[in-house]
């Protein structure tokens, strides 16, 4: 290969494209010590860069840069995030499967697709808890077995004394402007206790956890109230869908 | 925009805190490169998905390799793009079961070659609204075929066999293009 002919091939040769044949050919030029084409690999290198950067720009979504930073940030300075063994059991043994076949682009393809089927997978799992929600949630469903008006509000609490308490509540009345629902928590002979503020969707439906330990055995009953919209310390409004805690 | 300006200012102070592993830095290296890097790899991927999730992969790539770059050999910009680049190529050739190609010189494994002043005025914003006007100026094959070896990372014989055309026939329209972008853009690789 004559200098000529290696020259016209070095951005190619940069770029890592050239044919086997070619680049072996380019590579014995390079080694014979030809200071002009290793002193143009530099341009070329700007060159090839140059064209590169030349794509149309997009704008990433700002999640991408809090990504690159959580992933170097120290994690005693990131907040304190849930366990989740199982994937990262999955993410280490694709990780170690992908070392020992010894092959840096199989390593990030394992992890990927061992990425893509954990989103996948939560992905079914909300679509499966979204149904189920909006099933519950909806006006016409009705628990069997009862004869209920199923225009009239109702609501299921759900109580758990570690987790805390689950409404999923419909038909409740179109809230007025600046009020918000707020759920309360009554304990035997004390003051209502506030359990957070919601508000339904425009079918009436709403879905409310309050996370936290709850006084299970020292709970009167559970309701909510229309309130404000910044929430009151107290029941403002005649409370609805009063449920005895003894009656879960 | 300063973000497709690949020869910054501060960049041998910026490499330094990233070899100090100060998470700062690679937030100002986001902030320089990051929109440039993530519009290079949707260009390559075509998947904003899987663009996000390499863009964080080629980030970390730099972090992790800060260590053996030499400031004064070189500008960041070209380093960071060809790190990128070899991540979304590679992402692409596992999925159609091709064999990973690097490209080399500047080769994310190495610290960049050097760049004297006149060959980085090609990196600048300037220059690269060049580089833009000078691909628009070739003609249709020409710039399939510098499409195909920059942005799909396919070598001459794989252009022949994706669009039908005899090896020889690839072989001139990448010469003559690449002549021409040479001649545009003030030939500093000549």
């Amino acid at each position: 290969m004559t200098h000529d002919e290696a020259r016209e091939l070095l951005e190619l040769y940069q770029l890592g494209v050239l044919d086997e044949a070619d680049r072996r050919e380019v590579d014995e030029h390079l080694k014979t010590g030809c200071a002009d084409c290793r002193k143009s690999l530099a341009g070329v290198a700007a060159f090839n860069a140059s064209i590169l950067a030349s794509v149309p720009l997009v704008e990433p979504p700002p999640r991408v840069r809090e990504r690159v930073l959580a992933a170097v940030t120290p994690p005693k300075a990131r907040p304190k995030a849930q366990p989740h063994y199982l994937p990262w059991m999955a993410m280490a043994a694709a990780l170690a499967l992908a070392v020992w076949l010894g092959n840096e682009a199989r390593v990030k393809n394992e992890l990927l697709t061992v990425a893509r089927r954990q989103v996948e997978t939560v992905t079914k799992e909300r679509d499966g808890l979204n149904s189920a929600l909006t099933f519950l949630s909806a006006p016409e469903t009705r628990p069997v077995g009862t004869k209920e008006d199923i225009a009239k509000p109702r609501g299921l609490y759900f109580v758990n004394a570690q987790s805390g308490i689950l409404l999923i509540a419909t038909n409740l009345p179109v809230l007025p402007a600046g009020r918000t629902y707020q759920m309360w928590l009554i304990p035997k002979g004390q003051a209502p206790v506030s359990a957070g503020l919601f508000k339904p969707d425009v079918r009436g439906g709403a879905v409310h956890i309050q996370p936290g330990a709850v006084d299970v055995a020292n709970a009167a009953a559970v309701a909510i109230s229309v309130e404000p919209e910044a929430g009151s310390t107290a029941p403002t409004t005649t409370p609805l869908l009063v449920t005895p805690v003894a009656g879960i | 925009m300063a973000a497709a300006v690949l020869r910054a200012a501060g960049d041998g102070e910026l490499v330094a805190r990233l070899r100090r592993r100060d998470p700062d830095a690679l937030g100002e290296l986001y902030d320089r490169y990051g929109r440039l890097i993530y519009s290079l790899i949707l260009r390559i991927v075509a998947n904003q998905a899987i663009a996000e999730e390499l863009v964080q992969e080629s980030f970390l790539r730099v972090w992790n390799r800060s260590e053996g770059f030499q400031e004064e050999r070189g500008s960041l910009g070209p380093w960071v793009l060809t790190v990128a680049r070899n991540q979304a190529l590679d992402y692409v050739r596992s999925l159609e079961g091709r064999s990973a190609k690097r490209s080399v010189s500047v080769d994310d494994t190495e610290p960049p070659v050097a760049m004297n002043a006149a060959e980085e005025r090609i990196l600048d914003g300037i220059q690269l609204k060049k580089v833009r006007v000078a691909m628009q100026r070739l003609n249709a094959n020409h710039r399939l075929v510098i499409e195909m070896a920059y942005f799909e990372g396919l070598s001459q014989t794989e252009m022949a066999e994706r669009i039908s055309q005899p090896l020889g026939t690839i072989k001139t329209w990448t010469r003559m293009a690449l002549k021409s972008l040479r001649e545009e853009l003030g030939a500093v690789a000549s």
